[in-house]
């Protein structure tokens, strides 16, 4: 028992006094930083039961229900070839909602990021307010401003594209005007002091150094909004996520392979081109 | 106005990109033209302006009871529950993702042991999580449990590609002159290997821990969570003010985790 006391009292030291954790050399004394480290993982811990207790985990129903899974997922892996034919349109559709989302959102994200580089506009209340404002806009997921959409544009692909745009909107706008800010400023002022409007300026001396940037940033947002695509006709806003979501209602999981196949390449030849293109950019 | 001859020299050496702009630019604008759908009746309806100002009523005047009260299922607990399921989903993603990372890095494993762990993670991280979420609900019911084991599933593929990159950029001398010094596997483990890769592994799952709290509100779309599902019921019941709170909650949750998530991967990684 006794023993079992000084222990703890040797393990707790270093957390009641600064001595403990000073070590002393001939010429110069060091003192750890205070141990935090328990306390963190007391406090994951703590998080840990938490979201147990918030989450209703049930491991009796999950691990009694997972030979349904292996069940499911075997038939996944049987993938229906012959359904190809009725995917190709839907396919393709995906395919065209991203390409547009991204390059209404890109083009329109040009004039707003301008506004929020703090370098163009000197205004902070200006770039400030604009970037706190899309920041807003930011935080809401594009499933849900898909959803949101359902009810005041309607069921499909249209839907998807206003949808996808809002959002490639404010991520380029976000990663343009960091780019913007980056740049060297002497050219601009170089052009301003010939007489030279802003707007002249920013094109003559700010757009070269920038352009590439900015096409990988959009290339880059291509490549999320494939992804975005793929899932966003789960809502109803067309685009493949309409068909998977019926053929998963219909319990067909052989089509649900196949699309998830295709899906698949088209995903990875789009993601390899995308990053071919932004490396020779680079 | 004279300009010195080597300015009108180096002027007319100027490059000519006129048809490589103008080739860009159409095809931009047939991109642009093959990518519109096609779309029935007017864009902006009558009934979508009144949807979008009601929206935006909501939003300035939101149902306050909802917003504050702390009951079950009313804003600042559902709010509580996203963050819940995604901080559990990104657990059970992690202690996934580090076999996945270990026996998929080329400096450990040998090559087709590799090969064959990056095309797993590939097609996990390709996977729709709504396919995924459906299973789930197949499986365990609709609920945030669903929701728990989505997220857990889908994390895994990207936390195991960014811990794969880590574990490859490991500096493995430290290894060795640990075993010049005759420590036990657990020692090298303990002071070799753990301190190089704790900091950046903290740092990644925290990002997806970010990603993982839009995803857990988006899956309420599917009924594998609630914060989505709520705003749904509510625009699709007339319900603008109590949409208002929820979307508060969705902004105000994104919001904050994302400031602390960034703010604590800044911490990590530079001190």
């Amino acid at each position: 028992m006794r023993k079992f006391w000084s222990y703890l009292q040797e393990v707790f030291r270093p957390y009641v006094s600064k001595e403990a954790r000073t070590h002393r050399g001939s010429d110069f004394e060091v003192t750890e930083p205070y141990p935090i480290t328990a306390f963190i993982v007391l406090a994951l811990g703590a998080v840990f039961i938490l979201s147990i207790q918030a989450t209703n985990i049930d491991l009796v129903q999950f691990f009694g229900n997972l030979d349904n899974m292996w069940r499911i997922l075997s038939r996944l892996l049987q993938p229906n070839v012959s359904f190809i034919s009725r995917m190709v349109g839907p396919m393709i559709e995906t395919i065209q909602l991203s390409v547009g989302g991204t390059l209404i959102g890109s083009v329109l994200a040009i004039p707003v990021a301008v506004f929020s580089a703090s370098n163009i506009v000197k205004s902070s209340w200006v770039y400030g307010t604009v970037r706190f404002v899309m920041s807003l806009i930011r935080t809401i997921p594009v499933l849900v401003y898909a959803a949101m959409l359902m009810f005041i544009i309607g069921m499909g692909a249209m839907a998807g594209l206003v949808a996808l745009s809002i959002f490639t909107f404010t991520i380029v706008a976000k990663m343009f005007y960091e780019v913007i800010e980056t740049v060297d400023m002497a050219p601009y002022e170089a052009i301003e002091s010939t007489g030279a409007d802003k707007l002249q300026a920013f094109r003559v001396a700010i757009l070269p150094q920038v352009l590439g940037s900015y096409v990988s940033i959009v290339l880059y947002n291509f490549e999320i909004n494939v992804r975005s695509a793929a899932i966003i006709g789960f809502v109803g806003a067309g685009g493949i996520g309409l068909l998977l979501n019926d053929r998963i209602s219909w319990r067909q999981y052989e089509d649900v392979g196949m699309i998830l196949l295709v899906l698949f390449a088209v995903i990875v030849l789009i993601e390899t081109l995308s990053r071919y293109l932004r490396k020779r950019l680079a | 106005m004279e300009y010195s001859p080597e300015v009108v020299q180096s002027y007319a050496k100027r490059p000519r990109t006129f048809v490589l702009k103008l080739g860009i630019a159409v095809g931009v604008i047939f991109l642009f033209f093959w990518s519109i759908p096609t779309f029935e009746g007017p864009l902006i309806s009558q009934s979508g302006v009144d949807i979008v100002t009601r929206m935006f009523q909501g939003l300035l005047n939101p149902s306050w009871d909802k917003m504050f009260s702390l009951e079950t299922f009313h804003v600042p607990y559902l709010m509580y529950e996203t963050v819940m399921v995604a901080f559990l989903g990104t657990i059970l993603g992690t202690l996934a993702a580090i076999p996945l990372s270990f026996l998929g890095s080329r400096n450990i494993t040998n090559s087709a042991m590799a090969f064959f762990i990056s095309i797993l993670v590939v097609l996990i991280r390709t996977m729709p999580f709504f396919v995924i979420g459906l299973i789930y609900i197949r499986v365990v019911g609709p609920g945030v449990f669903a929701g728990v084991l989505t997220i857990g599933f889908t994390s895994t593929g990207m936390i195991a590609k960014l811990y794969t990159e880590t574990v490859e950029d490991m500096d493995k001398g430290i290894l060795e002159a640990l075993d010049s010094t005759g420590a036990t596997a657990i020692q090298k483990l303990r002071v070799g290997i753990i301190p190089q890769l704790f900091a950046n592994f903290v740092s990644h799952s925290l990002y997806r821990f970010d990603i993982n709290v839009r995803n857990a509100i988006i899956l309420g779309l599917i009924s594998a969570g609630r914060l989505g599902f709520e705003l749904q019921a509510a625009i699709g019941n007339f319900r603008y003010r109590d949409a208002g709170a929820y979307l508060w909650g969705i902004i105000l949750v994104v919001m904050v985790i994302e400031f602390a998530s960034a703010n604590l991967r800044k911490k990590l990684i530079y001190g």
